[in-house]
């Protein structure tokens, strides 16, 4: 199944006793089938809510404004059922800690049948019988005892990948990977990012990949959105947003890459200052407190998407001007 | 698992000994010589050394304890020093009654109990969660020889719905039925908050656990993943409350048992502290230890079984 995912103007704010956090603001974010589409960003920034309100998995705190769908369909204007129909259907989500993403005294082959619960044109044995195959195909050796084993008995990148099997097994037109790698060792992350470029060529639904690592963004991604402090200040082709960041944050989080580095350095860089306070963010550019090339416009009025390219945008007066 | 359950059950036979050789030290330790307290001050020396010699009491106390566990070995428990019964007639007769109250009111408070706590979770923060809440809390507070004194003033004396005394006619499964609920009901009110609370709390836990947003994330319907992805790991604080509380309950049962005069184990018990009959207090308080023990062991292994990451750990 595939079909299309669109963000416009996209708002989510949760209720707090301690007053609204904004956690995310216009955001705009458009992905058609066959693409993958990366979201990177510090901690904080908003990634896990954007991945959290497409996957209609918001909690009852956080309130919608704007408009995010899939297939023309309006996510937060469909009742809960219909959501949860949504969702391990169309919609699938690889979760970001393989150590907890599964339940500790259910057998993999138990859950991994039970995720399957739309095919309702399955029995039981189709179901395990699917379950072996995808096993096979993201690279777990003896798939039919490891049905049988406890998410304990498995390490860490082997729980990655039945996280990645169980998600490919209900056929999603959209896949969003939350962090699939931030959890694992460095050997453990490059066999994942390979799989996944592997499982993408014969895929042909929207992948959407969250990270906060830029080198797994480029390894695997179409398109990248950089976000910071809920908002999307950059996106563009991967290309674009690697060789000709634009964004003063982009760049300076590039910078702050150690795989980019020319030579050695006495010190790693930092981007100084701190993330905005989300429950009053700045009237002006939410990312002036910490820029360099900041101007006297900055700290008071918001500044406008400027199309730099087709598909190349920045939201900087910086570039504006 | 097999090694495991070797274990418990050596641990278990353990503490049975060590139950008994404390049993037999307080009968040593208690002041004056149960013979004489239980003949009266006007027992001639004849009667008091007769009843010493029966009771074995002019033995050294490790013979008697080595000679108590072989005779109980075989099934025998001694003899009652009045009537000279076997003791393990005594219990025989009186046991089945005590299980079928004490067990009555456990499973009636988990039948209960379970899904009030399971409602509260998926109807959580609403007018539902709030008065499973409140009435949990109410009948915790309650003590059950309140329950057992009033149920039995309101539902037997003044509607006469129910007996108010005895264990039913012999052999009459209705009328049996019918004078175990108020009993019944006094040991378990209090277990059915006190579990609905137990599976509320656990199951929050739980319920804020990745792998339940995972489950969510495949879109499973809500009663399934608090009746199987949440209840199997939520349940299992409970079973441990549950067994240590058994014993509780069978204690309960003690006092159950003499506001409605029903033929009991607590009855046997009580009546036979009062009348310093020690061969029938050992031989019940062996028999009620074992069950205990067994009841225990019974809910590890099931914990084992329910959560194979316990298993794991005592695996070999």
């Amino acid at each position: 199944m595939s079909g299309s995912l669109a963000a416009s103007n996209l708002s989510v704010r949760y209720e707090t006793p301690g007053g609204s956090v904004h956690a995310l603001r216009h955001v705009d974010i458009e992905a058609h089938p066959g693409e993958v589409i990366g979201i990177v960003g510090e901690s904080g920034c908003g990634k896990s809510t954007l991945v959290t309100a497409m996957a209609n998995l918001l909690p009852a705190n956080a309130r919608i404004d704007g408009s995010i769908s899939w297939n023309g369909i309006e996510l937060a204007k469909l009742d809960a059922h219909r959501q949860r129909l949504l969702r391990g259907d169309e919609i699938a989500l690889v979760s970001q800690d393989p150590m907890t993403a599964f339940n500790p005294v259910l057998t993999i082959g138990d859950q991994l049948v039970d995720f399957q619960h739309h095919r309702k044109d399955l029995g039981r044995a189709e179901k395990r019988a699917r379950i072996a195959a995808m096993l096979g195909r993201v690279g777990i050796s003896d798939a039919e005892r490891r049905m049988h084993s406890y998410p304990h008995e498995l390490s860490g990148g082997m729980r990655q990948r039945v996280a990645i099997a169980a998600a490919l097994l209900t056929d999603p037109g959209l896949l969003i990977a939350d962090e699939p790698t931030t959890a694992l060792d460095v050997t453990m992350e490059a066999q994942i990012i390979h799989l996944l470029r592997e499982l993408r060529r014969d895929y042909n639904g929207i992948i959407v990949i969250v990270s906060h690592h830029l080198g797994v963004i480029a390894e695997l991604c179409d398109r990248v959105y950089v976000m910071y402090a809920g908002e999307v200040v950059e996106s563009g082709e991967v290309d674009a947003i690697f060789h000709d960041a634009t964004h003063p944050y982009t760049q300076a989080l590039l910078a702050c890459d150690p795989a980019r580095f020319q030579q050695k350095l006495d010190r790693l860089p930092t981007i100084p200052g701190m993330l905005p306070n989300l429950t009053q963010p700045p009237c002006g550019c939410v990312y002036a407190p910490r820029c360099d090339r900041v101007l006297a416009s900055c700290g008071t009025v918001a500044p406008p998407l400027v199309e730099l390219s087709a598909s190349h945008v920045a939201r900087c007066h910086a570039v504006s001007s | 698992m097999l090694a495991y359950a070797i274990k418990r059950i050596g641990l278990g036979l353990l503490i049975l000994v060590l139950v008994m050789v404390a049993m037999y030290a307080a009968v040593f330790l208690v002041p004056g010589d149960p013979a004489s307290v239980a003949l009266g001050p006007r027992a001639t020396p004849e009667l008091k050394r007769l009843l010493i010699e029966r009771m074995g009491l002019d033995q050294p106390i490790w013979w008697q304890i080595v000679e108590f566990f072989r005779n109980a070995l075989t099934g025998n428990l001694g003899y009652d020093v009045w009537s000279n019964r076997p003791v393990s007639t005594l219990v025989m007769e009186a046991l089945p009654n005590t299980l079928i109250l004490g067990l009555t009111a456990l499973a009636a408070a988990l039948v209960i109990g379970v899904p009030l706590g399971c409602l509260s979770v998926m109807r959580r923060g609403t007018v539902a969660d709030a008065v499973i809440g409140v009435l949990s809390v109410g009948v915790i507070a309650v003590p059950s020889f309140v329950v057992a004194i009033y149920s039995l003033l309101v539902f037997a004396v003044t509607l006469r719905w129910l007996p108010a005394i005895g264990a039913g006619e012999a052999g009459d499964i209705a009328s049996q039925a019918r004078a175990l609920v108020l009993p019944a009901l006094a040991i378990a009110l209090g277990w059915i908050g006190y579990i609905a609370r137990m599976v509320r709390a656990s199951m929050m836990e739980v319920m804020g656990e990745p792998h339940i947003r995972t489950a969510r994330s495949f879109g499973l319907p809500e009663w399934k993943i608090v009746s199987k992805y949440a209840l199997r790991i939520a349940i299992i604080p409970t079973i441990s409350l549950v067994a240590v509380g058994l014993g509780s309950i069978l204690s309960s049962a003690v006092f159950v048992e003499a506001v409605f005069a029903r033929p009991g184990i607590g009855k046997l018990i009580t009546d036979a502290v009062n009348t310093r009959n020690y061969p029938v207090v050992m031989g019940t308080v062996l028999v009620m230890t074992a069950i205990y023990v067994s009841i225990t062991i019974a809910a590890d292994l099931l914990i084992a079984r329910l959560d194979p990451r316990v298993r794991d750990v005592f695996r070999g």
